[in-house]
């Protein structure tokens, strides 16, 4: 264990924060994740995670159950001693969260974020969360290859339970079976839907060529043109029909097939994860962490996006997600389906603001989006809240406002809002 | 309403008679006569004669001359009599152009007449036979027209518009006159030596150069300008713009000089207001349909999304431009969007800086077709028949073209069969 820690502990001349050298994922110019040697600053310890503003800790951290009390549990950060597994896990979120923090605060200047109190950040979570009683019931369905950023709670005096901040958690990495997937079928009623296309130009084509040899039939039979209504002839007309009309029918068995069977994800290990639910974080001085809505994720994704400096998240590492990951670049119009709270995650409203900031300027638009978020709330709808928010942000913001806002809207009606 | 409109405009020309003429550029940015020939013959120009000789030429050309008797035929004159013998006279009015001294307008009108004027005539075969109209009778009155041209028409009024003038004489004798009729009437008239040589001449390019078509005077332009200026006088007199100099196709005239040489400056006004309408809406925060029911006192409000409120904007422009084509004002005329902003612009009521983006808002309903666009139409045209010809097991590839082009080609309105909206911009 100890031979995986390259740890070389660097005491800084300034204050005294310490910096580590840590094997973490990241991503390299090519796009591509790798576990490479990084260097954790800003910590106050020089045997565990805790820094001055982030401590990782394994779970609910140390819990001790006093013979008929309730189960006890005090926030001790991992240690660097810690197995290997753990270790890739805590260094990466903690360096992936050092930087979206700097990110916020040094390169969108956020008050907000520069007064935060520390974070605490819970690898291999698996209880949910409760607004009362911080952590849920043990027992209570643990969860698994996601992550959450909890709001800050006032704690139950009368239970025990002491006042927390805001936290991120990353559940454990589990493997899971196809037929255990809730996804959301956008993707494949877009697949069918093409898939039908097809299907109606088979079905035509074949009876524009039954058609066209019964004319053919008709007018010279005497010559000897073959029959239509053979049996030969018949099976070749309709064949290609049967074929496609058996495909059609027995797609989704087939797509189950000949798809993959086993998915994970392993929050803790994707950086843009982890600047993701850092936004989340960042964000709350407007966006409230009550519940999940498309504007609230998509806005995350939108600065996961610009840390990472890529308009995909979750793409190119397998190792560690083999969902789809997000893509701004994916061209979508708009569905009303998109408002609801189980499409919350799909990458449309990603895409929105990416290409809000490439008609408003790179530059521009960052700080813009940055802004949007005042005007904006957790109970905002794509079509009216977060246009409204835009208009009202480039009304306050943008360096021509009448012809950014005309912009805007040409391109929000090309999406189809 | 109308009353109030006319009294402005002849108020207004009242005040002009007062001032000086002024042909100064106060609205387009480059000439949409820019060329590399262009520069080059300016460049030689210069070399003979210096920029402050040009430019002190032409403001004593047009000094002290009333606005009623400007005329480019006479202006052209002046000048070139003014300058040294062989400066390439079309060099000097892209010149002054350059320096914003004339507009591309004027550009045209000058240089339109100078080439009628100068234009090389046609020599004359000895054995050349000329086809007068049938009906003596008309050749007498037409010829009677042509006799007294100098007379009744050049002696009041600039040529190019006593040309008309005598083309509408002609006209009157015989609508159907043909031009050759014409060229005749003009040869006996020279032959019985009831014109001179050199107006027979002068009558013969103007014929050439089909000046009778001619829709824009400099007498006109000014007019117009000014009465333009007065009811909406420029906030800023220096704002210039590219937008309105960019060339029109087919029909090579700038979109400022297809405005001003096809629109009266009350139609001008007209349209420009549509587009100020227009800027309003698109402004606006809130739009609200209010529904009146017969025994309710409070109507129900209906406040519009900002989608749908953009898209109104649109749906009622393009009802407002269709109802301009029912405007008396527009004698059935439907002018294009473009031509309504560059009305706008025109009396200064949205500045240049927008100019680009409420120009291209035609885009919406009007797409440019890409690519895509327009193999989808060959794709699905040659499929469709190869789907019929192409043999089993290989027919399913033209389908597959088919289907591939119609989920690959962008669909550019969206929202079009979205029921949740209730404006969609595209219809």
């Amino acid at each position: 264990m100890q031979k995986l820690i390259l740890a070389t502990l660097l005491f800084s001349s300034i204050a005294n924060a310490l910096e580590v050298e840590q094997q973490a994922v990241v991503r390299v110019e090519s796009g591509k994740a790798r576990i490479q040697t990084v260097v954790l600053t800003d910590l106050v310890s020089d045997k565990a995670f805790d820094g001055e503003h982030f401590m990782v800790v394994k779970g609910k951290g140390k819990c001790t159950t006093a013979p008929g009390q309730k189960e006890v549990c005090v926030d001790e950060p991992v240690g660097f001693d810690a197995d290997e597994a753990t270790l890739l896990k805590a260094s990466t979120t903690y360096y992936h969260l050092t930087k979206a923090r700097e990110y916020f605060q040094n390169h969108l200047k956020s008050d907000y974020v520069k007064s935060m109190e520390k974070v605490v950040i819970r690898i291999e979570h698996t209880n949910q969360f409760s607004e009362l009683g911080h952590f849920a019931n043990n027992n209570l369905d643990p969860q698994y290859n996601n992550a959450l950023t909890v709001p800050a709670g006032k704690g139950l005096a009368s239970r025990n339970i002491t006042p927390w901040g805001i936290e991120i958690w990353f559940r454990p990495v589990k493997r899971v079976h196809i037929n255990d997937l809730k996804v959301n079928g956008l993707q494949a009623q877009e697949f069918k839907a093409l898939l039908k296309g097809f299907r109606d130009q088979i079905h035509m084509q074949s009876l524009s060529r039954f058609l066209s040899s019964t004319a053919t039939y008709l007018i010279s039979s005497s010559a000897g043109a073959s029959s239509p209504f053979a049996v030969e002839s018949l099976v070749r007309t309709a064949g290609s029909s049967l074929v496609m009309e058996a495909g059609y029918m027995f797609i989704d068995p087939i797509t189950k097939f000949t798809s993959r069977k086993w998915y994970w994800l392993d929050t803790a290990m994707i950086p843009e994860i982890i600047y993701h639910e850092y936004a989340h974080a960042a964000l709350s001085d407007y966006l409230v962490l009550s519940h999940s809505t498309a504007i609230i994720e998509g806005m995350a994704d939108f600065f996961a996006g610009q840390i990472a400096n890529s308009p995909t998240l979750a793409k190119k590492i397998k190792q560690y997600n083999t969902y789809n990951g997000k893509n701004a670049k994916r061209k979508q119009d708009y569905q009303i389906e998109f408002e609801m709270g189980e499409y919350a995650n799909t990458d449309f409203v990603f895409g929105l603001l990416w290409e809000m900031k490439n008609i408003l300027g790179e530059e521009k638009g960052e700080s813009f989006m940055f802004n949007l978020r005042k005007n904006l709330n957790t109970n905002s709808t794509i079509r009216t809240g977060l246009i409204e928010g835009l208009l009202k942000t480039c009304k306050e913001d943008c360096a021509d406002p009448f012809n950014d806002k005309i912009h805007i809207l040409k391109a929000l009606n090309l999406r189809g809002i | 309403m109308q009353f109030l409109t006319l009294l402005t405009l002849f108020f207004g020309s009242l005040a002009i008679a007062a001032d000086g003429v002024s042909l100064r550029n106060d609205r387009e940015g480059v000439s949409v006569y820019t060329s590399k020939s262009a520069t080059k013959s300016i460049n030689n120009l210069l070399k003979n004669v210096s920029a402050v000789e040009i430019k002190d030429t032409f403001k004593a050309s047009i000094k002290d001359v009333p606005e009623g008797k400007l005329c480019s035929f006479d202006l052209n004159a002046k000048i070139r009599k003014s300058l040294p013998r062989g400066s390439d006279y079309k060099a000097v009015v892209h010149y002054l152009r350059l320096q914003n001294e004339i507009d591309d307008s004027i550009v045209r009108i000058l240089i339109r007449a100078h080439e009628a004027e100068t234009m090389k005539f046609p020599e004359q075969e000895e054995e050349r036979s000329y086809f007068l109209p049938e009906d003596e009778a008309k050749v007498q009155d037409m010829s009677a027209a042509v006799e007294s041209f100098e007379k009744k028409f050049l002696s009041v009024s600039c040529f190019d518009e006593a040309y008309k003038s005598l083309h509408s004489e002609l006209m009157k004798v015989d609508k159907k006159v043909k031009d050759s009729h014409i060229e005749a009437i003009y040869h006996k008239a020279l032959v019985e030596k009831k014109i001179s040589q050199e107006l027979y001449e002068r009558l013969e390019r103007a014929r050439l150069s089909e000046v009778q078509k001619w829709t824009l005077s400099l007498k006109d332009y000014v007019k117009k300008i000014r009465s333009l200026r007065n009811q909406y006088p420029l906030r800023d007199a220096n704002e210039k713009s590219n937008f309105i100099s960019v060339e029109v196709k087919k029909i090579d005239l700038s979109r400022r000089q297809k405005l001003l040489e096809n629109y009266t400056d009350l139609q001008i006004v007209v349209m420009a207001n549509v587009i100020k309408k227009l800027r309003k809406r698109l402004d606006s925060e809130r739009m609200e349909i209010l529904v009146y029911a017969p025994e309710e006192l409070e109507p129900e409000v209906i406040p519009l999304n900002p989608m749908d409120r953009f898209c109104f904007c649109v749906v009622k422009l393009r009802d407002e431009m269709a109802q301009l084509r029912l405007n008396t004002y527009f004698n059935g005329r439907s002018p294009d969007y473009v031509d309504l902003v560059t009305a706008a612009f025109e009396i200064g009521l949205i500045p240049a800086t927008e100019l680009d983006t409420v120009g291209n808002m035609e885009e919406i309903w009007n797409p440019k077709k890409t690519f895509w666009d327009k193999a989808k139409v060959w794709v699905t045209t040659i499929g469709s028949v190869a789907s019929i010809v192409v043999p089993p097991p290989y027919g399913f590839i033209p389908a597959l073209a088919m289907v591939a082009i119609q989920a690959t080609t962008t669909d550019t309105d969206a929202a079009a069969s979205d029921p949740t909206r209730l404006f969609k911009c595209k219809n």
